[in-house]
């Protein structure tokens, strides 16, 4: 009896160290430890020993058991390990394969500078104003100081829905009606679509401007210099050599052109602006002796076409994807 | 307006290069630049409309005086000797309009002298041909003082000379060539039988000077500047002359200007000269006023403070008659020079100051920050969400003209108000404000698909535009077409067209992200740019705020298209609807999930089935999707099967198969007993 045990103790051990992979080392478990199991069944003869026999072969076989299970267990692992070392070893990817996915799409290069825009001066106390794009006469032009005959308002310049009626040549109207409802001190910026009469390599009919407007007690020309001059250095985030050149705007006086020294050593005109003119103030019905401001207008389209090196402006507007997908 | 360095140069006596002259007065206001390919030495002035002092050599030169360049010289007057007395009579009938007007009779001219080489060289690098002596003259005598002169045959004038308005009608040939119709608006140089010229725009061709010309009247005037204004335009005329007239010549230089032009001629071509005969009604000439400069507004406008003695000696270079005066507060009395127009007010005084000081001399500060801060997130950030949404999904924006071509406006349904024409469009293809953005949309989709592109997706923001009987209306849209492959073709990956259901869940995306997805409902629709069968309105709180659809099948092979593009547009206002997400309760019990088919009806829409199981309001059904629909073989005809998952979670507890059982048994007799429908096991 105690050598069968120790036959099927030995056999046992040496099935579990010969099983080659987790499929046979189970098939062992289940023939010796399972519920028919070879040890399992010398458990149930137990009963049938005398009862001085019983405790101590009992004792065995359950050594027994522990024993094989302790193997088992630690043969699981090894297999275990042997099975992800194999794994790792045979089973590999192409990796210069291209991932899949769908490409995103874009913001127009106009939207996102406008964007930009927007944002930085948002920053820096402005509040954002939209207005009509068809304006009337007044908006557009009479309450601007551009008097009856501006070459401005000729049919060559403006498009006209009748004698009242155009679309907006210029940004500055916002600025007149958002004076209008909030009155002042005010600090608005507006941007927006444009509209003036000519189509070539430098113009479309239709182009986007942003225009900025602060009026309050003791604004001065050294507060608009320094308005632009943060504005352009953070848009171009660093130090921009700039000059203010003598201008003329109907709606300004002083007004001035601001140029920045490109890499080349050439001055490119950026943006207009000025001191708000006192006519515009009192079209406002506000007094100049109280309150001064200035104003200042950029083209999107140009600082667009100057930061992408872009030479036809049309290229905007033909919304070819080859174009737009350009500026991811 | 072109001028040589050289000729600057000679008339105030210097020696500016080119470019030192082109930098001081680019930055006094004068925008310049020189012509390259002339050896650099003739330059190209871009005059504003306000200077019209600097369309001249000498207005150049005072620009010089005033950046205190060069000194002011004297100017030493000549005039011609007189040699006989005849005068050509002139009635002015509207002396409003011309307040100066000078002529004079010059006869027995040698015709056959020709302009010496020195001001046939200035006048070409000017960009003016030589025509003939007394042309070239009046050209020179233009180009260095600032007066048009002009020449007339005196052969052909039948006098006395009238300037007066034109009658309806009447018309005219002009030197140029051309004939013009007119009306009362324009200023007529006529004699007895004939209209000689349009004042200060253009003489007649009849009494023109040719190379047989012999005596003339040479007429040197200053006409109103409002009379002449917008005159050019309407005619389509604009002559160095009218540029000139129309922004206003200085008033105090007819008779100096026709004595230069008489003593280069008698020079050059001999003549005998009759008296000026000068007509002036004082009552119109322009006089400068005086204007009250204070010392504090000065500050007050540019924010520095210019010493008294710098401030008096820019407005004396500008040749402005300075004196001090005190009328409770520092300043000046000011008085502007006959032909600065544009100085009337303080304002303009202040920016003379300004830009001669020189706008670099002027410091920079930050000024007071406002005391409120202004929160305006919302705007960016409903920009940055639909573009990021929409980005991600593949979407790239265009922006397309507002205006497009009434075939493209027609294509839209017809709404309340009709369309906004332009009165004076560049092209019938750009002539009335668009009504809808997606036609823009096909364009571009046709664009591309030219270019090769073949899965594409466009999104436009941008206003469209009604016009009712008493107000324009223009609201902003969003609008987006897609068209080609769901997945961009490559490796694994099937590639299935995309359909009016991509498309749909495009929107719902944005709608999640503003959290009013539950408050969006769909309703078939009829629209004429979409297919009736696929697409539908979009309501949110019993408002329309757009469509969404696949396009109409006509239009689909007119523009012979292999697939079925899909477009949605929507009212940009909706991105205010934004509804904060509030936090739930996490909810850590297991849901249960139950499926069931169901045999319905073609024509029942699946979310009448969904929207009846939740008005229930059964607090554990969770969510319910729909994982499967199919419609075909192996099912009656004109019913379709769909696959509902019904996911069950309590907040409060684990639920039990039999409180589940008993849910769907509710759901099953409900739905059965309110729709003809069968259940499948």
């Amino acid at each position: 009896m105690s050598d069968s045990l120790s036959d099927l103790s030995l056999k046992s051990i040496q099935e579990v160290s010969d099983s080659s992979n987790l499929k046979e080392l189970e098939l062992v478990r289940v023939k010796y430890l399972g519920k028919n199991g070879l040890i399992t069944k010398e458990l149930k003869l137990l009963g049938k020993l005398t009862p001085s026999e019983r405790p101590l072969v009992g004792k065995r076989i359950n050594l027994i058991k522990e024993e094989v299970q302790k193997l088992i267990d630690a043969r699981k692992i090894e297999l275990t390990d042997i099975n992800i070392q194999e794994e790792i070893s045979t089973s590999s990817i192409d990796i210069s394969l291209n991932g899949r996915k769908n490409s995103r799409g874009n913001i127009h290069p106009i939207s996102s500078i406008l964007y930009e825009i927007e944002s930085i001066f948002l920053n820096s106390g402005f509040r954002v104003e939209d207005g009509p794009e068809i304006e009337d006469e007044y908006h557009n032009f009479t309450a601007l100081n551009i008097t009856e005959n501006h070459p401005a308002r000729a049919m060559h310049d403006t498009f006209y829905f009748n004698s009242n009626y155009l679309l907006r040549t210029h940004t500055s109207p916002i600025q007149i009606r958002s004076m209008e409802s909030h009155g002042v001190p005010i600090k608005v910026i507006a941007p927006g679509k444009v509209y003036r009469r000519d189509s070539d390599i430098t113009h479309t009919p239709m182009f986007h401007q942003i225009e900025g407007l602060v009026i309050d007690k003791n604004i001065n020309f050294t507060h608009l210099k320094s308005m632009l001059h943060r504005f352009i250095n953070t848009f171009y985030n660093k130090d921009m050599k700039l000059r203010f050149r003598p201008s003329y705007f109907p709606f300004t006086e002083p007004s001035a052109e601001v140029d920045i020294l490109s890499k080349d050593g050439s001055w490119l005109e950026i943006l207009g602006c000025g001191m708000v003119h006192p006519k515009v103030l009192e079209n406002l019905k506000i007094d100049p002796e109280v309150y001064t401001g200035y104003a200042f207008g950029m083209g999107v389209e140009r600082l667009a076409m100057l930061r992408h090196e872009i030479k036809d402006i049309r290229l905007f507007y033909e919304n070819d994807l080859n174009f737009l997908n350009q500026f991811k | 307006m072109k001028l040589s360095t050289n000729w600057i140069n000679e008339h105030c006596g210097s020696k500016f290069t080119s470019s030192e002259l082109v930098n001081q007065l680019t930055m006094s206001g004068v925008e310049c630049e020189i012509i390259k390919q002339k050896n650099n030495k003739i330059i190209k002035f871009d005059i504003t409309p306000n200077r019209a002092d600097c369309f001249s050599v000498r207005g150049i030169v005072n620009e010089l005086i005033a950046m205190g360049l060069i000194k002011q010289r004297k100017r030493v007057s000549q005039s011609a000797k007189v040699e006989h007395d005849s005068i050509l009579k002139t009635k002015i009938i509207t002396p409003k309009d011309c307040p100066v007007f000078a002529t004079r009779i010059i006869k027995n001219i040698n015709s056959s002298a020709r302009t010496p080489k020195d001001i046939k060289d200035k006048l070409k690098e000017s960009g003016y041909k030589s025509i003939n002596i007394i042309v070239d003259l009046t050209n020179y005598v233009m180009l260095t003082l600032g007066q048009p002169l002009h020449a007339y045959d005196l052969k052909y004038i039948n006098s006395p000379m009238v300037v007066r308005k034109a009658k309806k009608k009447e018309s005219i040939a002009l030197l140029d060539g051309s004939i013009k119709i007119l009306n009362e608006n324009y200023l007529m140089i006529a004699d007895q039988n004939n209209l000689l010229g349009i004042a200060g725009i253009m003489g007649g061709l009849n009494s023109s000077i040719t190379d047989k010309t012999k005596n003339i009247a040479i007429e040197s005037a200053y006409f109103n500047p409002e009379t002449i204004m917008g005159c050019p335009r309407e005619l389509n005329l604009h002559s160095e002359a009218s540029l000139r007239f129309e922004r206003g010549v200085d008033p105090t230089i007819q008779v100096e200007a026709i004595e230069m032009f008489t003593l280069l001629l008698n020079k050059i071509a001999g003549g005998e000269n009759g008296p000026i005969n000068t007509q002036i009604a004082q009552k119109h000439t322009p006089k400068n006023k005086t204007i009250n400069l204070r010392k504090n507004k000065i500050k007050n406008i540019l924010g520095i403070t210019i010493p008294n003695a710098k401030i008096v000696s820019i407005l004396k270079n500008l040749k402005m008659n300075v004196k001090e005066n005190d009328f409770g507060y520092q300043g000046w009395s000011v008085i502007a020079p006959s032909y600065r127009f544009d100085i009337n007010d303080e304002c303009d005084l202040i920016e003379e100051i300004a830009r001669i000081y020189g706008y670099d001399n002027i410091t920079e500060s930050i000024e007071n920050e406002p005391s409120t801060f202004i929160n305006e997130s919302n705007r960016l950030k409903n920009k940055k969400d639909l573009y990021n949404i929409m980005n991600a999904l593949g979407y790239s924006e265009v922006i397309n003209y507002s205006f497009v071509s009434p075939v493209m406006n027609d294509l839209n349904q017809s709404k309340i108000g009709h369309s906004m024409d332009l009165q004076n469009p560049l092209s019938i293809e750009m002539s009335v404000m668009r009504n809808s953005l997606l036609p823009g949309l096909i364009n571009n989709l046709m664009h591309n698909l030219k270019r090769q592109h073949k899965n594409i997706r466009l999104l436009e923001i941008g206003k469209v535009f009604t016009g009712t009987k008493n107000k324009i209306i223009e609201s902003e849209k969003i609008s987006a077409l897609i068209y080609g492959l769901r997945n961009q073709e490559q490796w694994g990956y099937s590639s299935n067209s995309v359909d009016y259901y991509d498309m749909k869940g495009h929107l719902d995306i944005l709608f999640e992200s503003l959290n009013i997805y539950k408050s969006i409902t769909y309703k078939k629709t009829k629209h004429k740019m979409l297919h009736p069968g696929k697409s539908a309105q979009i309501v949110f709180n019993n408002k329309i705020i757009g469509h969404i659809g696949c396009l109409n099948p006509e239009i689909v092979l007119d523009l012979n298209l292999k697939n079925e593009p899909i477009v949605f547009e929507i009212d940009y206002s909706i991105l205010n609807n934004r509804i904060a997400h509030n936090f739930k309760e996490l909810n850590y019990f297991p849901s249960s999930r139950r499926d069931i088919s169901i045999l319905l009806p073609l024509d029942i829409e699946i979310n009448t089935i969904i929207r009846s199981i939740n008005s229930l309001n059964i607090n554990e059904l969770s969510d319910v999707l729909v994982f499967d629909i199919y419609e075909g073989k192996s099912i009656q005809s004109k019913k379709k099967s769909i696959s509902l998952g019904l996911i069950f979670q309590s907040k409060s507890r684990t639920l039990t198969d039999e409180q589940i059982d008993e849910f769907m048994t509710n759901i099953n007799q409900h739905i059965q007993s309110n729709f003809e429908i069968t259940i499948r096991k």
